[in-house]
């Protein structure tokens, strides 16, 4: 059979039919290819074609599967079996060392080193080829605990359903999700719920922001944070998301480039499209609070309320008066007092709306917009 | 629960045995028609979810790696003659997933659903089982025949009670949901009555849960599958199936061959659990027999399925950094 159509069927080898013929297959091969076919230039076949030999051949060989008298011996063929399957998908990959690779579906992803802890999940560095052979870099992100695997399905259906709905104008403003997978750790089973992310760079937390200015922001300087931190809670509320979470640690901002992007959407609840076409608050409730900022959360979090777009304006208002210093223009914190108010209905609910008051409000105080620089003291290149 | 060990030919030998003793293979349903007046109709005690507590799977030196898997099905008269073929069928769910490797040691735990509105006994849930004993609790199902008529049975009753009254090793321990899957052929009413599950479980609910909530709070324990099977009344009715859909999404598996219940149970999660792809379990059918007829069913069941399947399962060695019992700065709401 001639392949000219580049697929590895050509390549691989017989699956096996017999426990038998399975030990004889990994005893005889002496390199990763032999059992899962040479490399032939393409990565992820090569990947899938191989994991279905490896599949193929562990569940004959799996300690599990096979009859009591032979355990022993399969024991030993099945550690062999994958420790080729290991080294295999790290030669497709190019990778060398002790770096772990995630073959998915989609793509083969090689994990770096941890970029980050979050409160629930650690980030890890990772690259992937694309369609075009070109290496992109994104960000794995795991929950750390097997009991959050829920709240990274969650930010999973939010950022699609962004993407999917949201005007893409504004995508810039929250991160794209590459893909989620669950991964199964060979080595106790536990299963997790991953996400990759897109992995932007250059940019800061609110949090550390704060810390490098400890008496707090010129309004002028927190002023384009605010406007864009509104523009996030639009793009996502107009595709009926709520962050839930809008707190200094996961709005980011890119100094030089005034830019924000709103992470960490894995407290989001989606809304419901009343009949007037407008999304209101679901069925919903937001599934957990960071303790570190309880005092930013409205009420209806805490009490377990379904909210609605008011709860994610009411926190953005609190990470802008955090920021500010003491001179603070008196109009500017009026205006965060009513969007604070402890009763959602009496919160402003339409972020671009809002948007607009600010404006107006912010006119008023300093006349025509223009741009001022923003610096972050002392901050490592790259990090 | 859930210790003990599968023996094929303890099962065959309990076939036969019955077969000669003339029982049928639903001997608690077949008396309770016969000699017991309906209105006296009632769960087979260790199926009534009265009171119970909880159903747990749970791992053990034998089954470390318990992977819960639940099947209820609507037992009402629309259904016809269906409960009584998959009470024949499921028996070999446990053996095809071992056989085929799908799963390292599954817990199978069964249930029926009827009609909380007019029916004597709206649920029936069992225990989850690796062995023998879950073939004899589907014996015991009570085949009541009722329902109203409305398009509507109580599956909203059982999703509670799985929701709510359900422990799983495989989730606590390992992060991983169980299946459930719900054969049936009507709609769920909209919300889980207050006044049905103290009746029914015995539980004081101040108020109704809504039908959606309920979905999210099981999706969170279980996989959860909805089978519509060819030979009962709604089959192919577009409100029932978009009603699902709306529900459960993808997970919405229309049958067109009862006969091939457990062969596509066994491949959802086989498929579900990545130990193969579509064509390989295809495959597996014909390895163990399957005619044509039933490979093409379970392949049209699960096509759109396995296609529309998000979220892959990839397998490497431990992920530094992980394992350190997660968040202390959240707290769950």
């Amino acid at each position: 059979m001639t392949d000219t159509t580049g697929t590895p069927d050509t390549t691989t080898p017989a699956i096996p039919k017999t426990l038998d013929e399975a030990v004889d297959l990994v005893g005889r091969a002496e390199a990763p290819e032999d059992l899962f076919g040479p490399y032939d230039g393409t990565p992820e076949a090569c990947l899938r074609a191989g994991g279905r030999t490896y599949r193929a051949l562990a569940r004959f060989l799996h300690p599990d599967a096979v009859p009591d008298g032979r355990k022993a011996a399969a024991q030993a063929v099945f550690t062999r079996l994958s420790e080729l399957w290991l080294r295999y998908q790290q030669t497709i990959t190019g990778v060398t060392g002790r770096q772990v690779v995630i073959t998915t579906r989609k793509r083969a992803y090689s994990v770096g080193v941890e970029r980050a802890r979050g409160d629930i999940a650690a980030l890890y560095k990772v690259t992937y080829a694309d369609k075009d052979g070109s290496e992109v870099r994104a960000l794995l992100k795991m929950p750390r605990s097997v009991a959050d695997n829920d709240l990274m399905a969650r930010e999973a259906t939010a950022l699609a359903r962004i993407a999917r709905e949201g005007d893409r104008k504004y995508a810039a403003y929250v991160p794209a999700l590459i893909e989620s997978f669950r991964h199964r750790d060979a080595d106790n089973g536990n299963e997790r719920r991953a996400n990759v992310i897109e992995r932007v760079r250059g940019f800061a937390s609110l949090a550390e922001v704060r810390d490098a200015y400890p008496d707090g922001l010129d309004a002028r300087d927190v002023a384009w944070m605010w406007r864009r931190l509104l523009v996030a809670l639009g793009y996502a509320h107009r595709a009926g998301v709520v962050h839930g979470a809008v707190v200094p640690d996961h709005v980011l901002i890119h100094p030089q480039k005034h830019g924000l992007v709103l992470v960490d959407w894995c407290y989001a609840t989606v809304m419901e499209r009343g009949p007037d076409g407008r999304y209101r608050a679901g069925a919903e409730h937001v599934p957990a609070m960071l303790d570190r900022h309880a005092a930013m959360y409205p009420p209806e979090v805490p009490g377990k309320q379904p909210p609605d777009q008011s709860a994610d304006i009411f926190m953005a208002t609190h990470c802008m008066t955090y920021l500010l210093n003491a001179d603070a223009p008196r109009p500017l914190l009026r205006f965060a007092r009513g969007c604070t108010l402890p009763a959602p209905q009496r919160r402003p609910h339409d972020a671009w709306q809002l948007l607009g008051e600010l404006d107006e409000l912010l006119g008023r105080l300093y006349g025509p917009r223009r741009f001022r620089p923003f610096t972050m003291p002392g901050r490592r290149k790259g990090a | 629960m859930g210790s003990g060990n599968w023996s094929t030919n303890v099962y065959d030998a309990a076939q036969s045995y019955n077969a000669r003793t003339g029982r049928s293979a639903f001997d608690y349903s077949h008396k309770a028609h016969t000699s017991v007046p309906r209105a006296q109709w009632k769960a087979h005690a260790d199926l009534d979810p009265f009171g119970v507590g909880t159903r747990e799977s749970r791992d053990s030196d034998e089954h470390p790696t318990s992977l819960a898997i639940s099947v209820l099905f609507d037992v009402t008269g629309s259904m016809r003659s269906v409960p009584v073929t998959l009470q024949t069928k499921l028996p070999e769910l446990f053996g095809l997933l071992l056989r085929k490797g799908y799963v390292d040691h599954p817990q199978i735990l069964f249930g029926a659903i009827g009609d909380a509105t007019c029916d004597r006994v709206p649920l029936q849930v069992g225990q989850f089982e690796s062995d023998n004993r879950m073939d004899d609790q589907l014996g015991t199902i009570l085949l009541e025949g009722g329902g109203g008529g409305q398009k509507r049975e109580s599956y909203e009753l059982a999703l509670y009670f799985m929701a709510r009254h359900t422990e799983l090793d495989c989730l606590d321990k390992r992060g991983k949901r169980g299946y459930l899957f719900i054969i049936g052929d009507e709609m769920p009413y909209g919300a889980v009555k207050h006044r049905e599950v103290r009746q029914v479980i015995g539980d004081e609910l101040g108020e109704d849960i809504g039908i959606r909530d309920i979905v999210t709070e099981l999706q969170r324990k279980y996989e959860v599958h909805y089978i519509l099977p060819a030979g009962s009344s709604y089959v192919g009715d577009t409100e029932v199936l978009g009603r699902w859909r709306e529900l459960l999404g993808q997970n919405v598996i229309e049958l067109d061959d009862l006969d091939a219940v457990c062969e596509t149970i066994a491949l959802t999660v086989g498929l579900a659990e990545e130990a193969i792809d579509l064509d390989e379990g295809l495959g597996h059918l014909k390895d163990v027999g399957a005619v044509d007829s039933q490979v093409g069913s379970v392949s049209r069941a699960l096509t759109a399925y396995a296609q529309g399947r998000s979220g892959a399962l990839a397998t490497t060695q431990s992920l530094p950094g992980l394992d350190d019992d997660g968040a202390p700065g959240t707290t769950r709401l």
